[in-house]
């Protein structure tokens, strides 16, 4: 080909940005779409053959306890149980942890919280496992236990671990903080709090396990199949290639499946498998998976912060506690985000940061869409507003003062360029909500009811950045048929991303998008593509996309122009046809190139690859610039308020996200109502409720989640688009920042409306309700 | 033990229902299961043996008015009760009870009879029929008995059921037609709730002036519902006006001993009684 690949990824790029790319910034129906409505796929839990047999979890009683005994003979010679399953059963290494070696998958010795597993039953029915499970006979003596993170860390706080119960300390230093103390005329202090917020995907976390001549098949509903491999090939004490895992359709995600849980249900059934020689089913309940799997991080979040008397900010002290329950998990990594963005999105001159993932006799916490974000972001929006209000300021008017733009510079120190699209977002909401007529109006209310506005921004760095390597793998392979076959390690859980990876493939190859299918992940066939997490697969996995695609297409080309006997460089594809530039009546067909490409024995199999560029993080100086670009975000919530009982009602809800590029809008708008319900969720009702380290709301019937009737009347997503630096033509991230911004944004309309400050999540009336009546 | 486990008898008809249970006093009875299949599944109820009652719907679900007596089957479902127009004018509490009871699934299934047995704080229909005075109808082989509200429900999950009767019929005089009726219930959300609390009022209002008031609440001690005679007594023969209505409000709090859970403290409970209290004192009040 004359053309190299550089300038016509250029070329790409350049079209992408004059909407001249057919398949680029279409709303294409996912391919996925139908499926999912007729309610067809097949999740694991379809899957199963008669003979297989059903595990089920025994749990700790106690959040902190020696074992002191353990015996499983009365349920081992229950009807129907074929095995009890113990950390004695483990041929490997007893652990199911992801980063910090800290979590055994059985409990030894001792346990450090109620979601703890003792012993796994497995059984001919579920129902015999649940029976046997109850004599399953443990004798504990109970060690005082602790649950409060900063108690935690005192120095005669009860040990959980060896090594102290700071799981990761991280600190983000920028200027001189007592400086930037004097300069201040008022300084501002608070302390937030968020709860555990469980992600209720519609399927809980399961695996089914088949022994196979020496190996063993897994499919299961997770992010990370590769992952899953190699806890499973460690328990074996097996090598990876040995384990093939498949990741069935799986039915919601939210991050709690990038963690440890989807290790432990696959280790669990391959056990079961290897030891009976039969499939095994290991499906959480919910109740398990309530208390079993990692939640969101509750904080406590300390704020101190510097601000001139015209608004400016002069410095910014967070501290942040994250109570990470017993086990470290990737809780390590969300602190990591969390003290990132503590400051919210402001140029601050002088900030301190302090970050600490505490170890607690609590369920274990750990991933989850927005990663720490909606903790920090929560506490610094609280905070602007609550400095507004003490420097009787529109609370805008501060944000505008003090906020990210292009030229600024981030806590960490890194400078935004062109593509910071924030004021863009703001003036998007300021005037889809009428925000400047609407503030004026209600600063004056009297009466029962009252309305109020607030206001929230957030930046959200993309992709891993410091928490690991960004990079992808995805294979395209032409069958005769012309089919294009999609195989990625990364996975589709329910967003729509990997049909935005055929998209982007389609767009390279100009075939359309009804062409691709899309395999299952797996392990034997796909390469590892890290985890599928930090809303990475459309920036990241887009390029490896296109990066494959790219490849094909040569090859496509040089099949097309000996079919249409014109030179490579006049070949072009459109919309599934190649014809010679010079003679476009003359077509043929991508079924035709395919047919002539086998035939010819022209290999359409190939693997696109894509690394991020490195990002920069100085733990020794606390600055760097961690991620390579950014999504901004901006939100105006307005409620209505009983001022009587503290009951509101959400009236409607402005939510502007710079997202780059919109590969698919549809999606993007289905993230942005998505998350921000399940934001909604977060910011009123959700709370999974810890009394002495039990779970006591661990079902769907105490543990509440918004239904359709509990979201705004009105909803209006906005999409702004200011290309960023790294992601697939300019794509950022979009599936975790909607979740960020409804608790703040409403707990300070909440603020405009009664005067009461709502310094805990969830914001409950009960709440609102006390914070008015001091 | 679980579902699998379980002899579970159909019963066709009325009769051979009476019969199965009288030959089978540890069956628990199971209507449409709305309240039941949730407890075994979830909250590990052991039954061993049930009485299907399902297929009674057949003899047991209507509304019957006979003179001013109103009468409704056991096996009437919230649906039917929605679609019904007996309710209009003095009864239209049963429209809203409707209106905020589970979602469109639940209310097709959930029968009134299930309803009152199930006995605890969350069940919406006992506050309403005990401000109705209402009454029981238990049948057994031996045949009918009537019973008052308030002495069938005994606590919380508790009834005065015989374990060889099932209930039949729930019935109440229709209040003449000066009266009113209301209900409210708040949650920690729009739908789908276990009620923080719920109230339910009947009276009789001539110029302003309050008669034969009965309110009754989801608890007034503890979880166990009943009627707020403290309040009652004050209200009853007093024109209300805004002085009234906070004399309500506070002597609602005096008889009300509640507690606190994870879902809301025992404080804030009492508020938002008086808070309904006051609401439906004042829409009676402005006659809408
Ligand atoms: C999602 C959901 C939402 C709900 N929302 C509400 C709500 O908003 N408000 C509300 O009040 N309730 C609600 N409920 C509770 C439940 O639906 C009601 O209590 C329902 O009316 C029970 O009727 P059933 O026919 O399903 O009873 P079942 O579950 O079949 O039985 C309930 C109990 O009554 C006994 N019983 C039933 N019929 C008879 C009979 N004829 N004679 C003797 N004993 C009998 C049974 O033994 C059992 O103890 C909800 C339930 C669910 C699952």
């Amino acid at each position: 080909m004359s053309v190299s690949v550089e300038s016509y990824i250029t070329d790409l790029q350049k079209k992408a940005e004059r909407g001249e790319l057919l398949y680029i910034g279409k709303s294409l129906k996912r391919i996925d779409d139908l499926e999912k409505v007729l309610g067809s796929p097949i999740y694991t839990n379809d899957l199963i053959p008669r003979n297989t047999l059903y595990a089920k979890l025994v749990l700790s009683k106690y959040p902190h306890a020696w074992i002191r005994s353990l015996n499983v003979s009365a349920a081992a010679s229950h009807p129907g149980v074929h095995l009890i399953l113990t950390y004695m059963d483990v041929p490997g290494i007893n652990e199911s942890a992801a980063i910090v070696p800290d979590r055994p998958l059985f409990a030894h010795e001792k346990v450090r919280s109620t979601g703890d597993i003792i012993a796994a039953v497995v059984a001919e029915k579920e129902i015999r496992a649940m029976e046997a499970r109850e004599l399953v006979k443990v004798e504990y003596d109970p060690i005082k236990p602790v649950f409060d993170p900063i108690e935690a860390m005192g120095a005669d706080a009860p040990k959980i671990h060896e090594g102290g119960n700071v799981a990761k300390h991280i600190r983000v230093a920028k200027g001189n903080i007592e400086a930037g103390f004097n300069d201040a005329d008022i300084i501002v202090e608070n302390t937030y709090r968020t709860q555990f917020q469980d992600a209720v995907s519609m399927e809980t976390e399961t695996a089914f396990a088949i022994p196979r001549d020496g190996r063993i098949l897994i499919m299961g509903s997770m992010q990370s199949p590769h992952n899953t491999q190699a806890s499973v090939a460690k328990v074996l004490g097996w090598p990876l290639e040995n384990v093939e895992v498949i990741q069935a359709v799986t039915g919601g995600a939210f991050g709690p499946k990038s963690d440890e849980t989807p290790g432990d249900v696959a280790s669990i059934a391959a056990l079961g498998a290897l030891k009976t020689g039969k499939p095994v089913l290991m499906s959480m309940s919910r109740r398990e998976s309530m208390i079993a799997h990692t939640k969101r991080h509750p904080s406590i979040i300390k704020h101190r912060t510097g601000v001139k008397s015209d608004g400016t900010l002069t410095a910014s002290k967070v501290e942040i506690y994250l109570n990470g329950g017993a086990y470290a998990s990737l809780g390590v990594l969300v602190i990591v985000r969390a003290t990132f963005h503590a400051n919210g999105p402001y140029e601050i001159p002088n900030v301190l940061n302090d970050g600490y993932k505490v170890y607690t006799n609590d369920t274990y916490a750990g991933s989850f869409r927005g990663f720490g974000a909606p903790q920090a972001i929560f506490a610094a929006e609280s905070q602007m507003d609550e400095i507004a209000r003490k420097l009787n300021m529109d609370p805008l008017d501060l944000r505008l003062m003090n906020m990210l733009r292009p030229g600024k510079r981030t806590s960490t120190g890194q400078l935004m360029d062109d593509s910071c699209g924030l004021p863009e977002c703001v003036d998007a909401v300021v005037k889809s909500s009428d925000y400047r007529k609407k503030a004026s109006e209600y600063s004056n209310q009297g009466g029962k009811l009252r309305r109020g506005i607030g206001i929230a921004l957030l930046h959200h760095g993309n992709a891993l950045g410091p928490e690991g390597n960004d990079y992808a793998y995805v294979h395209l392979s032409v069958d005769k048929k012309g089919r294009v076959h999609l195989g990625t390690g990364l996975t589709e859980y329910g967003t729509g991303a990997i049909s935005g990876l055929a998209q982007i493939a389609s767009s390279v190859l100009g075939v359309p998008v009804e062409y691709f299918v899309i395999d299952r992940p797996d392990t034997d066939r796909h390469k590892e593509s890290g985890p599928t997490v930090a809303s990475r697969v459309t920036a990241i996995g887009g390029n490896a996309s296109r990066n494959a695609a790219l490849k094909l297409r040569d090859r496509a080309i040089a099949v097309a122009s000996k079919l249409l006997e014109c030179p490579l460089s006049k070949v072009k594809i459109v919309d599934g046809y190649a014809f010679s530039e010079d003679n476009p009546e003359k077509m043929v067909s991508w079924d035709e190139i395919a047919r002539e490409a086998h035939d010819a024995s022209v290999d359409l199999n190939v693997i696109g690859y894509y690394m991020a560029p490195r990002c920069s993080w100085d733990d020794s100086t606390g600055l760097g610039s961690p991620y390579n670009q950014y999504t901004f975000g901006a939100a105006i919530a307005e409620v209505e308020v009983d001022i009587d009982t503290g009951l509101f009602k959400i009236l409607n809800y402005h939510v502007a996200f710079d997202v780059g590029r919109a590969i698919n809008p549809k999606n993007v708008i289905g993230q942005i109502y998505g998350g921000s319900v399940q934001g909604i969720g977060y910011g009123i009702m959700e709370e999974l409720v810890h009394i002495n380290g039990q779970v006591i709301n661990p079902n769907l019937k105490d543990y509440y989640i918004p239904t359709s009737m509990d979201i705004p009347d009105k909803m209006t997503p906005i999409i702004v688009e200011k290309q960023g630096a790294m992601g697939i033509y300019g794509a950022k991230v979009i599936a975790e920042p909607p979740v960020v911004l409804p608790a703040p944004a409403i707990r300070n309309a909440i603020l405009n409306a009664t005067g009461g400050s709502v310094n805990d999540l969830p914001v409950t009336s009960e709440k609102v309700y006390k914070a008015l009546k001091h | 033990m679980g579902v699998e486990d379980l002899q579970i008898i159909m019963a066709e008809s009325l009769k051979s229902a009476l019969k199965e249970i009288s030959e089978n006093k540890d069956a628990t009875i199971i209507a449409n299961g709305t309240d039941m299949m949730p407890r075994i599944r979830d909250e590990g109820l052991k039954v061993e043996k049930i009485l299907d009652i399902s297929a009674l719907d057949k003899e047991l679900s209507y509304i019957n008015v006979d003179s001013n007596l109103i009468r409704i089957g056991a096996m009437t479902t919230v649906s039917e009760i929605g679609s019904s127009n007996v309710f209009n004018g003095s009864l239209n509490a049963f429209y809203e009870v409707v209106s905020k009871f589970g979602g469109p699934q639940i209310r097709n299934r959930a029968t009134i009879g299930g309803n009152i047995c199930s006995a605890t704080s969350s069940e919406d229909f006992i506050p309403l029929l005990m401000a109705l005075d209402a009454s029981v109808v238990l049948q057994s082989v031996n045949g009918k008995r009537t019973l008052k509200l308030n002495n069938f429900v005994i606590g919380k999950r508790s009834v005065n059921r015989r374990n060889d009767e099932i209930m039949v019929e729930v019935q109440f005089s229709k209040p003449g037609d000066d009266y009113l009726s209301g209900f409210e219930k708040i949650g920690r959300r729009n739908i789908l709730i276990i009620n923080l609390i719920n109230m339910a009022i009947v009276m009789s209002l001539k110029q302003r002036r309050v008669n034969d008031v009965r309110i009754a609440l989801n608890r007034v001690s503890g979880k166990v519902p009943g009627r707020a005679r403290l309040t009652e007594g004050f209200l009853n023969g007093k024109e209300i006006d805004g002085n009234i209505i906070s004399s309500a409000r506070e002597k609602l709090a005096e008889e009300l001993k509640l507690s606190s859970d994870f879902r809301a403290s025992a404080d804030y409970r009492i508020h938002l009684a008086q808070a309904i209290l006051e609401k439906l004192l004042n829409r009676f009040r402005e006659g809408v």
